[in-house]
């Protein structure tokens, strides 16, 4: 059983875990490493949590705050990838590896071959909206975007998406209508 | 909220569950994640702080900056005032010559050095793996951002003050710094952005258009030509323009081609704002020498009215200097021929009451002047001037000639009378001297308040007529002083006036006093073709005056095309540049002369390189798929 966690960093991890994860992912990581690096900026962030300036309960706080230590994990991470002459980029989450579950399941196929078209910033909004709930307040800070901004970058996203798994001639009228 | 519009627009988007499912598969599982963090704080404490990577604190990274400030921003205002061009530093004796000397080079210089610093700059990936900028630095990048969209407008107002304070050299060098400073602040906010992690392609693609917009604005469009004065640049003022038109057109379809998107914004600034600035004052290529040739094959030379026949004889001269044939105008000869037949003849007889009385009762309908134009411009064969030499006042007028011995009114609408004199006789060599000595006594008192350009053009062209060029070269010194009085150097150029040409009365040796006009600028240039120009006298500043009298976009010459004076100044821009020629400079010069339109061009290629690796290095960033 793990060890219970202070009521202010379980809130954090249920607000910020998915958009931090999904922003780390489109930072050029595996979910893996996503979810390892996401661990280690919610430890990060509690341990220096005395020089956060402003209220721990407010995302627009506490969202830039953890993105700057993701960001600087991130980096320390690539240089140590870089002195241990490693590949840098997996080769794991690529287009052509299937997801064992979804693998029957043409629609998500066609949407899945659809995202590696659109363009990054539509990407990276939609990994950090939809992998787990989020609200676009998190998101936002995490973006260092207004709410308004996160909303219509999604809408904008959402239909590209739609638009390039059309082009691809993949059905998924069905999923719409 | 989201849901809402997503229900709305349900049948244009991909559904909301589709997405969720999409993602399922990656989505960590709660608890594990939890107890993960829990390990790690575990491990922590057991491990003591020592291990802490501090360096991952945003707030410490403000804290390392602060020492790192070389120099205050008091300190360094100062710094830049002493080396602003027109802006007194020592006492009241302006800008040092040191000063005058190195500024050019040393813009020059720092827009090479901005330019080979961004190379690298510009190039997000150099940003990788540098720390994260500090809070200071982040807020100064978030206001650079909102200042934007008014930067064009700031550096145009200020391009205006400093034009006001230091003359229009000084607004050359002010827009110089500026492109360099667009250069740095590019490279700065792309480093800054990428080490904050909000760097991507569309918004470096923004921030750039925004900057080259804000160039084009300040830089040039906004009153830009009217108060730059660039004397030494080939180029011009509109190679700026050009440069970053083209740039920001290139830039924008740049960002279409990598992205496959044209967003609205981008659309109206590629098809409307451009082409519109364009039309206004881009400078469009033409011929000179055939714009001339046009002008005066256009020009309405009516014998029977004065107008235009004045301005003939520069475009005239202009094209003759250039070697090429004279027009044959066959209809204004036709008109001439046809006048002097009509002319009344008078016997020769000396001046009287009388006489100025049946003269003005029987003049002929053409004026003097149209003669002395018409023989400048070849336009009268010799037997014609034989004839003319018989007809109407001429007769007197020519003994008068003779027989007076007092200063000549040079020159005078009665100019024709010397070629009547030349082909109605042959003068003797007391006759020749006769004239010679009154047209010596003619040249202009330098100490006088007169058109001393104006006549010193009329005895050159005399003594030129009567074979006396030695004469004009023992005048030369004189003639020189007299060009540069009545040259208007920057230091003497009237405020909101351009500097480089040549004034009609230099009554003030006083600075910012007198201001330049076409028709001393046409006369001096014509007596600079007979004597050459003074060493002090800059004929590329002359150059780049009667450049800026002629229309040279698309709107202009719609607008003023049709001016007489454009014409002027365009047959006189034709004589300096093809008669006469420019000196030779070194490459250095050159470079130094060119330095806003290098510039320019150094800020627009970096500008479509950030654009470029914006978009590649983001297409080589893979990341996660779901």
């Amino acid at each position: 059983m793990a060890p219970s966690l202070d009521p202010i960093l379980e809130q954090w991890i249920a607000r910020f875990r998915g958009p931090l994860v999904g922003l780390l992912a489109s930072w050029g990581c595996n979910w893996g490493e996503a979810e390892e690096l996401a661990q280690d900026t919610f430890c990060e962030a509690w341990l220096s949590s005395k020089r956060l300036r402003g209220s721990p309960k407010d995302s627009r706080v506490v969202g830039p705050w953890l993105r700057g230590i993701a960001a600087n994990l991130h980096r320390q991470k690539r240089r140590k990838i870089r002195r241990l002459r490693q590949v840098e980029l997996p080769e794991e989450d690529n287009l052509a590896a299937p997801i064992a579950s979804d693998a029957c399941d043409e629609r998500l196929d066609a949407l899945r071959a659809a995202f590696a078209e659109l363009r990054t910033e539509h990407q990276t909004v939609l990994r950090m909206f939809y992998l787990d709930e989020a609200s676009t307040r998190e998101v936002a800070a995490l973006l260092f975007l207004t709410e308004k901004a996160v909303e219509g970058r999604l809408h904008q996203a959402r239909r590209a998406l739609r638009e390039e798994a059309q082009r691809n001639h993949v059905g998924i009228a069905g999923g719409s209508q | 909220m989201t849901q809402n519009n997503d229900n709305a627009n349900g049948n244009k988007m991909v559904e909301e569950q589709e997405l969720r499912a999409l993602f399922a598969p990656r989505r960590a599982d709660a608890a594990q994640f939890s107890a993960g963090i829990a390990q790690r704080l575990a491990a922590a404490a057991n491990a003591g702080d020592d291990d802490n990577p501090t360096d991952t604190d945003v707030g410490d990274s403000n804290a390392s900056h602060v020492g790192k400030q070389p120099l205050g921003t008091q300190a360094f205002g100062k710094q830049a005032a002493s080396v602003l061009p027109g802006v007194p530093v020592a006492g009241a004796s302006g800008k040092s010559l040191l000063t005058t000397l190195t500024l050019p080079f040393l813009l020059l210089l720092g827009a090479i050095a901005a330019f080979v610093r961004g190379l690298r700059g510009v190039d997000p990936a150099t940003y990788r793996d540098q720390p994260q900028p500090s809070a200071r630095a982040s807020k100064t990048n978030r206001a650079f951002q909102v200042v934007l969209p008014c930067i064009g407008s700031l550096l145009g107002t200020a391009a205006i003050v400093t034009f006001f304070v230091g003359g229009g050299a000084a607004a050359t060098h002010l827009i110089t710094l500026c492109l360099i400073l667009a250069m740095l602040t590019m490279t700065w906010h792309i480093g800054q952005s990428a080490r904050s992690g909000v760097s991507s392609s569309v918004h470096t693609g923004r921030v750039v258009i925004m900057l080259l917009l804000a160039a084009v604005f300040g830089c040039w469009a906004w009153l830009g030509s009217m108060i730059v004065f660039d004397g030494d640049s080939a180029f011009g003022h509109y190679g700026v323009g050009w440069v970053l038109c083209l740039g920001t057109a290139a830039a924008g379809l740049l960002i279409v081609v990598q992205s496959r998107h044209l967003d609205a914004g981008l659309g109206m600034i590629l098809f409307l704002v451009l082409p519109l600035l364009g039309a206004t004052a881009l400078k469009l290529p033409s011929d000179t020498e055939a714009r001339v040739r046009s002008h005066l094959a256009n020009l309405s030379l009516d014998p029977e009215t004065t107008s235009n026949w004045s301005q003939a004889v520069d475009l005239a001269q202009a094209l003759a200097a250039t070697g090429a044939a004279p027009l044959p105008l066959p209809l204004v000869r036709a008109r001439l021929a046809k006048a002097i037949i009509e002319a009344k003849e008078f016997p020769p007889q000396p001046w009287s009451p009388e006489l100025a009385e049946q003269v003005q009762i029987d003049a002929d309908n053409v004026h003097t002047q149209v003669w002395s134009t018409a023989v400048r411009l070849n336009l009268l064969d010799r037997e014609q001037l034989q004839q003319l030499a018989r007809k109407s006042t001429t007769p007197t007028k020519l003994a008068n000639l003779l027989a007076d011995s007092g200063p000549l009114r040079l020159p005078n609408r009665d100019d024709f009378l010397l070629d009547c004199l030349l082909a109605s006789r042959e003068l003797n060599g007391q006759e020749r001297e006769h004239l010679v000595q009154r047209i010596d006594r003619s040249w202009p008192d330098l100490n006088e308040n007169t058109n001393a350009l104006q006549q010193a053009r009329g005895c050159v062209r005399w003594l030129e007529r009567l074979g006396r060029r030695d004469i004009v070269w023992l005048r030369r010194d004189v003639l020189h002083k007299l060009l540069m009085r009545h040259w208007v150097s920057q230091s003497r150029a009237a405020s909101f006036s351009r500097p480089g040409g040549f004034c009609t009365y230099a009554n003030s040796n006083s600075v910012n006093s007198i201001a330049a006009d076409i028709s001393a600028t046409a006369d001096a240039v014509a007596i600079i073709e007979s004597i050459g120009a003074p060493e002090q006298l800059s004929l590329h500043h002359v150059r780049a005056f009667l450049r800026h009298q002629v229309p040279a976009s698309l709107l202009h010459r719609v607008i003023m095309g049709h001016s007489v004076l454009i014409k002027q100044a365009e047959a006189s821009l034709l004589l300096l540049e093809d008669g006469i020629g420019l000196p030779k400079r070194g490459w250095l010069t050159i470079l130094i002369g060119e330095r806003m339109t290098l510039a320019a061009l150094m800020l627009v290629l970096l500008a479509l390189r950030a654009i470029r690796l914006s978009y590649t290095r983001e297409r080589a960033l893979v990341g996660a798929m779901p």
